[in-house]
C-alpha cells in the first residue's frame, strides 16, 4: 500500500481491471489503485489514521462483502492469503461472485453472517473479520463470528452505523451501548468515519 | 467424545488427539462438492454416526485443521475452498432469485415504460400544436390517432411541409406502440403474478401486489414481514419522521393505491389500511410456503370492509 497525497493506493492484482471505476495511478511500471474513503469505510479508517495491518498471508473473514468494493483492496494486499466475503443479499453477492472469478484469494458466500456455524464447511480460523453489516444486533453478529472464527490475538475491523442501529436514539448513546456489548474484547483503536460517514464509528478489535 | 468437520474435501469425525475416526470423502471435483454440500448428505452421514453409538459433539471442528490431518496444505485448501465456494455460489444465486425478481422488474418496467409515455406525450402536443393548437382531446391515445388522421379544420396554427408532418407522425406512432406494449406488460405482470402470488394477487390485484413486493425486495421478505410494516411501506420519509421528530405516523403507503382504501372517507382509511395490510401479510405467507388459494382471506377483510364502512 503507499500514499499518493492525502489518498491511500493499493497495487492492483489484476493489472488492467478497474473494479468500480477507482482512480488508477501508474507508478514505475506498476499500477495502484485508489482508495476511495467515500466509498469504502475501511479506507475512511485508514484516512483517519487507524492502522489496520494488512499482511500477503493473512486470511480474512469480511461479514457484509457487497459487490466487493472494499474486499477488492483488501485483495490487492493480501496476495497470497484468502478473503471469505458473507452477503446474504443475492443481488451484491453475484457482483461479488463475478469478481471472485476474476481475483484468485475472494471466496463469495452467499449466507446470513446470523448463523456462522452455516459457512463453517469453507472458513477456516481467520486472522482479521471486517464487519459493515449496518443491522440492528450488529455487536451480537460480531460477537458469534469471532468466537466461531477469529483465532487468539486476530483483529476485528468494524464499521457501525448508529441509524441503522436505532434511528431514534442518539448516536454517542448507541456507540456506548455498542462498546459495552464487546466488554470481553479489547478495543484497540476508536476513529470516527466523519466527514467520509455521517454518525459512523470504526473500531479495531484485539480477541 | 468426537467433533465432527464438515470440509471441501470431505466429512470427518475427529477424536481428542486430532485422529479421524470415520471420514467419508467428497469427490474430487468443485461443483460436484458444491451440491453435496447442500443436499443434506452431511447431517445424513452425522445421523449414520449417531445410530453407530459415536458420542457427537456440538460444533464443528475447523475445516482447514481437518483437511491437514490427510496432508493438505493450508495453501491448496484456501485455494480449493475458493473454487467450491464460486460454485456454491452459483447454485444458491439460481436458488435464491426466484421469479418474485422478474415481477419486480416487469413492475419497475412498467414504471419506466409509463413515464417515457408521459414525457413523449407532453412533447408531442407542444409539437403537434404549432400546427393544430385548436385541437381538443384529453384522452391521449385519441389524441395520436387524430395526428395519424391529420384531419385539420379551420386553424389559426402554422403549415406543415409532408416532411414535417411525418416526423411527427412517427413519434405518435411510437408512442401508441409504447400503449400497446403497457397494456401486454401489464397482462403478462397479472400472469406472473396468478401464478407466483395468487392470493396477494386477489387481495390487492397484480399492479399493487407486484409494487409490494418489489418494495419488500423479495416475496421471502414480504412474507416475513408484520403487517404493521406492510402498511407503511412506500411511507419510509413519513414513517421516519415520526419516529425521529414524533409528527402524526403515516396512516398507509403504497396500499393507499387499493381502491378501497383511496374510495373509503378519510377517518376511516387508517383503519382500513391496517386491516388491510394484516390480510396482505397473511396472503404472502400463504403465497410463499404453499402457494394455494385460500378464500378465507378475502371474506374476512370483505367483512371487515363492511363492518368500518356501516
Amino acid at each position: 500500500m503507499i500514499r499518493i497525497k492525502r489518498d491511500f493506493a493499493t497495487e492492483n492484482l489484476v493489472k488492467g481491471q478497474l473494479v468500480y471505476g477507482e482512480r488508477i495511478i501508474k507508478k514505475k511500471g506498476k499500477e495502484f489503485r485508489i482508495w476511495d474513503p467515500k466509498r469504502s469505510k475501511v479506507g475512511a479508517a485508514l484516512q483517519k489514521g487507524m492502522k489496520i495491518p494488512l499482511t500477503e498471508d493473512m486470511i480474512v473473514l469480511y461479514l457484509g462483502v457487497a459487490s466487493g468494493t472494499t474486499a477488492s483492496h483488501i485483495s490487492d494486499e493480501v496476495k497470497n492469503g484468502m478473503i471469505y466475503g458473507v452477503d446474504p443479499a443475492p443481488r451484491v453477492l453475484r457482483d461479488f461472485l463475478l469478481l471472485s472469478e476474476v481475483r484468485k484469494n475472494l471466496v463469495p458466500i452467499l449466507k446470513d453472517a446470523n448463523r456462522p456455524e452455516i459457512y463453517k464447511h469453507l472458513v477456516p480460523e481467520v486472522d482479521l473479520i471486517i464487519q459493515d453489516v449496518a443491522q440492528p444486533n450488529q455487536a451480537q453478529i460480531l460477537i458469534k463470528n469471532i468466537k466461531t472464527y477469529l483465532k487468539k490475538g486476530g483483529l476485528a475491523f468494524v464499521a457501525i452505523k448508529a441509524r441503522s442501529i436505532d434511528v431514534t436514539s442518539n448516536p454517542r448513546k448507541i456507540f456506548k451501548e455498542f462498546k459495552h456489548e464487546l466488554k470481553d474484547y479489547k478495543i484497540i483503536d476508536e476513529k470516527s468515519l466523519e466527514p467520509f460517514e455521517k454518525d459512523h464509528l470504526a473500531l479495531l478489535i484485539r480477541n | 467424545m468426537v467433533k465432527l468437520a464438515k470440509t471441501p474435501y470431505g466429512f470427518f469425525a475427529i477424536a481428542m488427539q486430532n485422529q479421524i475416526v470415520e471420514m467419508k470423502e467428497l469427490p474430487k471435483d468443485p461443483k460436484k462438492v458444491a451440491i453435496e454440500l447442500n443436499d443434506g448428505s452431511f447431517e445424513e452421514w452425522q445421523k449414520k454416526l449417531i445410530k453407530k453409538g459415536l458420542d457427537v459433539e456440538d460444533g464443528l471442528f475447523d475445516p482447514l485443521r481437518a483437511a491437514s490431518l490427510i496432508g493438505t496444505k493450508r495453501r491448496d485448501y484456501l485455494a480449493y475452498s475458493r473454487l467450491v465456494g464460486i460454485e456454491e455460489g452459483k447454485i444458491l444465486l439460481k436458488k435464491a432469485i426466484g421469479k418474485d425478481y422478474i415481477i419486480i422488474q416487469s413492475v419497475a418496467g412498467l414504471d419506466d415504460l409509463n413515464k417515457s409515455i408521459n414525457i413523449m406525450i407532453n412533447r408531442i402536443r407542444e409539437w403537434y400544436g404549432l400546427h393544430y393548437p385548436e385541437l381538443k382531446e384529453e384522452d391521449h391515445e385519441k389524441f395520436l390517432k387524430k395526428i395519424l388522421d391529420d384531419k385539420r379544420g379551420k386553424s389559426m396554427g402554422i403549415e406543415l411541409s409532408e416532411k414535417d408532418k411525418e416526423a411527427i407522425q412517427k413519434s405518435a406512432k411510437m408512442i401508441l406502440e409504447m400503449y400497446k406494449e403497457k397494456g401486454s406488460l401489464e397482462a403478462y405482470l397479472e400472469k406472473l403474478m396468478k401464478e407466483v402470488a395468487p392470493n396477494l394477487e386477489k387481495l390487492a390485484g397484480a399492479n399493487l401486489g407486484a409494487r409490494l413486493v418489489d418494495r419488500a425486495g423479495s416475496l421471502k421478505k414480504l412474507s416475513e414481514m408484520p403487517g404493521s410494516t406492510i402498511q407503511v411501506l412506500g411511507a419510509e420519509k413519513a414513517l421516519f419522521k415520526h419516529l425521529r421528530k414524533g409528527t402524526p405516523p403515516p396512516k398507509h403507503g403504497v396500499i393507499f393505491q387499493h381502491a378501497v382504501i383511496n374510495r373509503a372517507p378519510r377517518d376511516k382509511r387508517g383503519r382500513l389500511a391496517r386491516t388491510l395490510a394484516s390480510k396482505m401479510a397473511l396472503a404472502s405467507r400463504i403465497d410463499f410456503y404453499s402457494g394455494k388459494i385460500n378464500d378465507s382471506i378475502t371474506r374476512s377483510w370483505n367483512k371487515r370492509i363492511k363492518e368500518v364502512l356501516n
